[in-house]
């Protein structure tokens, strides 16, 4: 009921909203980051402690020339085996050191603590292909998911975690406390 | 006297006549003494029966648990989806009844109908404590004195006697017996228990006391059924008036004065002996339920005048036909073992072998399954497809089983269950199935590769312990390609 507009009655999501079947995890798949994602919400203005991470738009804001974009459009889809590497990703692989890596990782793995997507997966949030990722780059997205924590009861919340936990993606607790997280 | 073939009234229903069945010895009354006291033993004895399956199931030998859905007969357990073998079962009795209804008439109605034994059973009562036919003509006809009243009132105390021991025995049929015995006396039977046995002790007590034949001629289909089953090689009880006709009071007189008279000495005994109050010398009819106590009271009547018995005697149409025209009647083995018979009895006896080899051979682990569908599938980090199915397992007997689950159909594919983790995954997973009970599995099958639209696969599981056995059911998995 509180899920199903975003994600669907499967959970399988849709462009923009993750699928929580699968394995891969924007900001973590154990119990405790699950919970405190339903918890805190994601990009929620005028609230502390909700998962937040801003993506520059590269084109918009003239970071990048649209070649550059281009460029760096190859390298993404060559890193996910898309297409094959050419000149255009190569000069795109050093514009993602110094422009993606601080977030994305220098191999383009992603980072559950700012929310960064891996881009190594075939799994795709708004899509794969060359004119989404440009569209992707240009204007930057960041999803934007309500915090449950003031409307929903805490046991409600852990029994949707554990559900969540249950579609098949979900991962066992790491040894060590999650840094992000509590 | 109004009869039953009677069609001169407009009224399709006849004032019930009293029927007052005069005791008679005899061949047939012999046997019907044995299938009385082995139909009722079987009926009143069998819930007590027990029969040791181990600790996880119901130790009655013949126990129908509808809580549990399961059905239990001796060595044999019936699981609601297996229930064609009841249907299998019930078709046999039918075939049966054709079978016996061909070759021998009715006989199920003379000998084995439970209306007809408890009939008997009351009529017996009925005799013992009111006395035999005139005694009971007297009685019924007599005013209502103390004598009478405390007749009639042991009469009927008796009769509810057995028909609250009929109903109360059904009962032991659904339930562990003597634990319901002891909760039925103590009164914390569930209430179906109670009304259970109030409803079947007040059908035994009308139909076997008051309503009798009246059941058999206008309530029970079988009657009418019955009467299209018969053919001319079907034997009946059929009174042989070529021989008995005309009728004669004294055939000693008569034959001394030269008259030509038959055997009959129209004495009426077969029509006193008769449980449902009919004369049987006007042939074939709907009353008749050819017990055969007839032949047996007719048999000593001649006996007693010196003449060969058999005036009514068990004989086929096409035989009785051979007698009227003075001709040898065909051996009765083979009126009996004709075509329809045979076919009959072929039909029977190839369900029964069928249902047999079904038993022996089914497996006692069964399973099913079902895909998730939504999502259909699921595209996971490393490229492979994962689909999802709740996989219910079945283990039919009374003891925990250990089962391996496999999939099969695409190589590559890994499978694991939602207590396990894909790094966990492999080629099978593995359970314990509870005695008795379902298991249901919740198993995750990722395969790389798959990029069509659907793959046909198929959850095998076999059974690890020594007696083996499995099942297999045959699945699809999804692709992206949809």
């Amino acid at each position: 009921m509180h899920c199903v507009q975003c994600h669907g009655s499967g959970a399988a999501g849709s462009p923009g909203y993750p699928n929580l079947n699968d394995d891969d995890w924007l900001w973590g798949g154990d119990l405790a980051a699950i919970e405190f994602t339903i918890t805190h919400g994601a990009r929620n203005p005028d609230h502390d402690r909700t998962r937040t991470s801003q993506m520059p738009a590269f084109g918009r804001d003239g970071i990048l020339q649209p070649t550059q974009i281009d460029d760096l459009v190859a390298h993404v889809r060559t890193i996910s085996r898309q297409q094959p590497s050419d000149a255009a990703a190569g000069r795109g692989a050093a514009l993602f050191i110094d422009n993606c890596a601080s977030c994305h990782g220098p191999e383009g793995r992603g980072n559950r603590q700012l929310g960064a997507p891996n881009l190594n997966d075939p799994i795709w949030l708004y899509g794969g292909d060359a004119e989404t990722l440009r569209t992707t780059i240009a204007n930057a997205r960041a999803g934007v998911m309500p915090r449950w924590g003031n409307r929903l009861d805490p046991v409600t919340i852990r029994m949707l975690a554990a559900y969540v936990h249950s579609l098949g993606g979900g991962e066992a607790a790491p040894a060590a406390p999650p840094g992000a997280g509590r | 006297m109004a009869h039953l073939t009677d069609v001169s009234g407009t009224s399709f229903f006849a004032k019930r006549r009293g029927v007052y069945p005069k005791a008679v010895d005899g061949t047939f009354r012999r046997l019907k003494w044995a299938i009385m006291a082995v139909t009722l033993a079987i009926y009143y004895v069998t819930p007590w029966l027990r029969w040791d399956r181990g600790p996880y199931a119901p130790d009655q030998a013949v126990l129908v648990d509808l809580a549990g859905r399961r059905f239990y007969m001796f060595g044999i357990e019936i699981w609601p989806h297996e229930f064609y073998y009841v249907a299998g079962l019930l078709i046999m009795a039918g075939i049966g009844l054709f079978l016996v209804t061909s070759a021998v008439g009715r006989a199920w109605c003379g000998y084995a109908c439970p209306q007809t034994v408890w009939t008997d059973l009351f009529q017996h009562v009925e005799r013992f404590i009111d006395g035999d036919r005139n005694a009971q003509i007297r009685l019924a006809q007599g005013r209502w004195s103390l004598s009478k009243i405390a007749r009639r009132a042991a009469k009927y105390a008796v009769w509810l006697l057995i028909a609250i021991s009929t109903g109360g025995a059904w009962i032991f049929y659904f339930a562990d017996a003597p634990t319901l015995a002891r909760d039925f006396v103590a009164g914390d039977a569930a209430w179906v228990a109670y009304s259970t046995v109030g409803i079947l002790t007040a059908t035994t007590f009308v139909f076997g006391g008051f309503m009798r034949e009246q059941v058999c001629i206008y309530m029970c289909p079988w009657p009418r059924i019955q009467g299209a089953m018969l053919d001319e090689k079907s034997l009946i009880v059929t009174y042989k008036e070529w021989r008995g006709e005309p009728r004669s009071h004294g055939v000693k007189k008569a034959s001394l004065a030269d008259l030509n008279v038959g055997d009959c000495i129209d004495c009426n005994a077969c029509v006193a002996v008769c449980p449902t109050g009919i004369d049987i010398r006007e042939g074939q009819q709907i009353g008749c339920i050819t017990c055969a106590l007839c032949i047996d009271a007719c048999d000593k009547v001649m006996a007693q005048v010196g003449r060969p018995r058999g005036l009514i005697d068990y004989a086929t149409f096409e035989n009785a036909d051979l007698e009227r025209r003075g001709e040898a009647p065909k051996p009765i083995a083979k009126e009996v073992f004709r075509p329809r018979t045979i076919l009959y009895f072929s039909l029977w006896a190839a369900i029964g072998c069928v249902m047999l080899f079904g038993l022996g051979a089914r497996t006692r682990i069964d399973v099913s399954a079902q895909q998730d569908r939504n999502p259909l599938y699921v595209r996971l980090s490393d490229g492979t497809i994962r689909n999802g199915y709740t996989v219910k397992i079945r283990n039919m007997e009374a003891r925990p089983r250990n089962v391996a689950v496999t999939f099969e159909g695409l190589p590559g594919a890994v499978i694991w269950t939602e207590t396990g983790s894909r790094s966990g995954a492999g080629r099978e997973v593995r359970a314990i199935v509870p005695p008795d009970a379902l298991l249901k599995l919740r198993i995750f099958v990722a395969a790389p590769g798959v990029e069509g639209r659907r793959e046909d696969a198929a959850f095998s599981v076999r059974a690890l312990d020594a007696e083996g056995g499995g099942d297999r059911v045959e699945v699809s998995f999804e692709g992206p390609d949809q």
